[in-house]
C-alpha cells in the first residue's frame, strides 16, 4: 500500500515538474568565440536577442532583427549628452563593445561625428561582423587605449565624451584606474569646448554598499566640471554620470524642453531623463588621481550579478 | 643569522616589487594591456641577464673589499633611480606621446624606464654569492639557500605592493618606499667586516 502511494506521489511530482519546467522556447547558439589578449569574447544568440560577452559578463545586448533596439538603458541614457548640450557635435567614446552606442548615435545624429577608442582589435571585428556596425563616413575607430586617444599628439576635438571602459576579472568588474583620475578628466576636458559634456558609466549604485566607486568618480569629475548629475539604472546595476560646466539653468531648460516635446521618438530616453538626480557625496570620499586610484583592487571591484 | 641572508632577502624584495610596480607607473600614459606587462617583464629579465653577467665579472675580478664598495655604489644608484622612477617615466612618456604609436613602442618605453635599474639590480645576486662565506656548505647548497631567501623576499615584495602599498600610498611615496630595501642593504653591508 505504502509503496503504491509513494509511486503515485513520484508520478504526480514528475507530472507537476514536467508542466512547470520553465521552457521559454529559446536556446542559446554560440555564434562566435575567440580569445583576445584581454578577454574571452563570445557572441551568443538567444531568442530574438544577440549578446556579446567578455569572459562571463554580458557587454552588449541587441535585437537581432532590429539592431537599433534592445540595447541596455545605460546606452540609451548616453544620448542625454546631446539633449544637455543642445546640438549634434563630435562624440568621443571609450569602449566599443558591441557598438550599441555607435549604432544609435549614428542613426539619430546625422550631422554628428563619432570617434571611438577601443583597445581590442578583435572587439572591433566582432562589432562589425555580428553587431551591424554602420558604415558611416563620420565614424572613426581607433585601436588604442582610451586615455592615450585623448592625450596623444593629434587628439580629436570632442564636444561630448562617453566613457564606458571596463575590465573584468574573477573578482568582478572594474574600471581601469587610469580612466578614472582627475588628470584623465582634465585631459578629456582639454579636447572639449566650454560646454563640453562627459558621460561616464560606472557599475554600482548611488547610495548604499556599492556606492563608493560612484561617489569617488563623481567627486573626481567635479575637480574638472562644475556639475555632476546621475541616472541610476537599477536593472543592470549601473549609474551614468554626466559632468558639465557653465550655467545650470540653461541645461535644466534644455532637459525641460526635451521632456515637453510632443510625439517623443525615444520614449525610453524620456523615461530615463526623469531619473536625473544629484549624487550625495560624503566629505570623506577621496578624489582619485594618477598618484592614488586603487579602484582595480579586489576590495573595490564591483561584483555584477547577471 | 648570517647578515648576508638579510641582504639577499632585501634585494629580492626590492627587485620584484619594483618590477611589478613598473606597469602601474606607466599606465596613466600608455594604458593597461598585457603587452605592457610582457614588455616590462622582458626588459627586466633582459636587464637582469646583463646584470648577472656583470655581477659575476665584478665578483671574479675584485677583492672582497672592492666588491663591497662597488656593490654599495650600485645599490645607491638603484635607490636613486627607484626614487626618481615616476619622474623618469613622465619624461619618457612626454617624448613618446609626441610621436605616432608604433608596434615596438611598449618595449622601447619599458627599455628606457627599466633596463638600467634592472641591470644594476641583477648584479646584486652574484656579488652576494661571492661575499657570503660558504666554508661549511657546498657551492650548490650555498647558492640554493641564497636563491631561496631572495625568492622569499620577492614574494613578500609583490604581496606588500599589491595588498598594502598601492591601496595606502601615493605613487611617489611608493617609489620612495621601494628604494628603502636598497638603502637598508647598504647600511647592513657597511656593518659586515670582510
Amino acid at each position: 500500500m505504502n509503496k503504491s502511494i509513494s509511486k503515485i506521489n513520484i508520478f504526480i511530482c514528475c507530472l507537476i515538474l514536467a508542466f512547470n519546467y520553465p521552457n521559454t522556447g529559446n536556446y542559446q547558439i554560440t555564434k562566435y568565440q575567440a580569445n583576445s589578449l584581454l578577454h574571452q569574447i563570445t557572441v551568443v544568440d538567444e531568442g530574438d536577442h544577440r549578446y556579446l560577452l567578455f569572459d562571463d559578463y554580458i557587454q552588449t545586448m541587441m535585437k537581432k532583427n532590429r539592431p537599433l533596439e534592445g540595447h541596455f538603458d545605460y546606452i540609451e541614457s548616453f544620448h542625454l549628452v546631446n539633449v544637455l548640450q543642445g546640438r549634434e557635435g563630435t562624440s568621443c567614446m571609450i569602449g566599443l563593445g558591441g557598438g550599441s552606442a555607435v549604432r544609435t548615435f549614428s542613426d539619430r545624429y546625422k550631422e554628428g561625428k563619432i570617434v571611438v577608442a577601443e583597445i581590442d582589435p578583435i572587439v572591433e571585428m566582432v562589432a562589425k561582423e555580428y553587431f551591424g556596425m554602420p558604415k558611416n563616413p563620420n565614424l572613426e575607430i581607433n585601436i588604442i587605449d582610451g586615455r592615450q586617444m585623448f592625450k596623444r599628439k593629434g587628439a580629436p576635438k570632442c564636444d561630448t565624451a562617453l566613457i564606458d571602459g571596463y575590465s573584468t576579472s574573477r573578482y568582478g568588474a572594474y574600471i581601469p584606474w587610469h580612466l578614472a583620475t582627475k588628470e584623465f578628466f582634465s585631459e578629456v576636458k582639454k579636447t572639449m569646448p566650454e560646454d563640453g559634456i562627459i558621460a561616464y558609466n560606472v557599475i554600482g549604485t548611488i547610495d548604499g554598499k556599492s556606492s563608493l566607486n560612484v561617489q569617488m568618480i563623481t567627486k573626481t569629475i567635479l575637480e574638472n566640471f562644475d556639475y555632476v548629475f546621475a541616472i541610476p539604472i537599477a536593472d543592470t546595476f549601473n549609474v551614468v554620470l554626466f559632468g558639465f560646466s557653465g550655467n545650470l539653468n540653461e541645461y535644466t531648460a534644455r532637459i525641460e524642453n526635451f521632456r515637453n516635446q510632443k510625439n517623443q521618438k525615444y520614449p525610453n530616453l524620456l523615461r530615463l531623463s526623469y531619473l536625473l538626480k544629484k549624487v550625495e557625496i560624503s566629505e570623506k570620499t577621496p578624489i582619485l588621481s594618477d598618484e592614488w586610484a586603487p579602484i582595480d583592487m579586489p576590495g573595490l571591484m564591483v561584483k555584477i550579478y547577471q | 643569522m648570517n647578515k648576508y641572508y638579510y641582504l639577499t632577502f632585501l634585494t629580492g624584495f626590492g627587485l620584484l616589487s619594483f618590477e611589478v610596480f613598473g606597469p602601474r607607473l606607466m599606465q596613466p600614459h600608455f594604458g593597461q594591456s598585457p603587452i605592457m606587462w610582457a614588455s616590462t617583464i622582458s626588459v627586466f629579465l633582459g636587464g637582469m641577464t646583463c646584470g648577472y653577467f656583470l655581477g659575476g665579472k665584478i665578483s671574479s675580478k675584485n677583492t672582497k673589499i672592492k666588491i663591497k664598495k662597488i656593490t654599495s655604489l650600485v645599490w645607491l644608484s638603484i635607490s636613486t633611480l627607484v626614487i626618481f622612477s615616476p619622474e623618469i617615466n613622465d619624461f619618457v612618456a612626454s617624448v613618446f606621446l609626441e610621436k605616432e604609436p608604433t608596434k615596438w613602442e611598449p618595449l622601447l618605453i619599458s627599455f628606457f624606464n627599466f633596463f638600467i635599474p634592472a641591470t644594476l639590480m641583477g648584479t646584486a645576486f652574484p656579488t652576494l654569492v661571492e661575499l657570503c662565506p660558504s666554508e661549511k656548505t657546498k657551492k650548490g647548497e650555498h647558492t640554493g639557500i641564497l636563491l631561496a631567501i631572495s625568492t622569499l623576499g620577492s614574494i613578500l615584495g609583490v604581496l606588500s605592493l599589491y595588498f598594502w602599498l598601492i591601496t595606502t600610498f601615493n605613487t611617489s611615496e611608493i617609489a620612495v618606499f621601494l628604494s628603502v630595501p636598497w638603502l637598508i642593504s647598504i647600511a647592513i653591508l657597511k656593518t659586515i667586516k670582510t
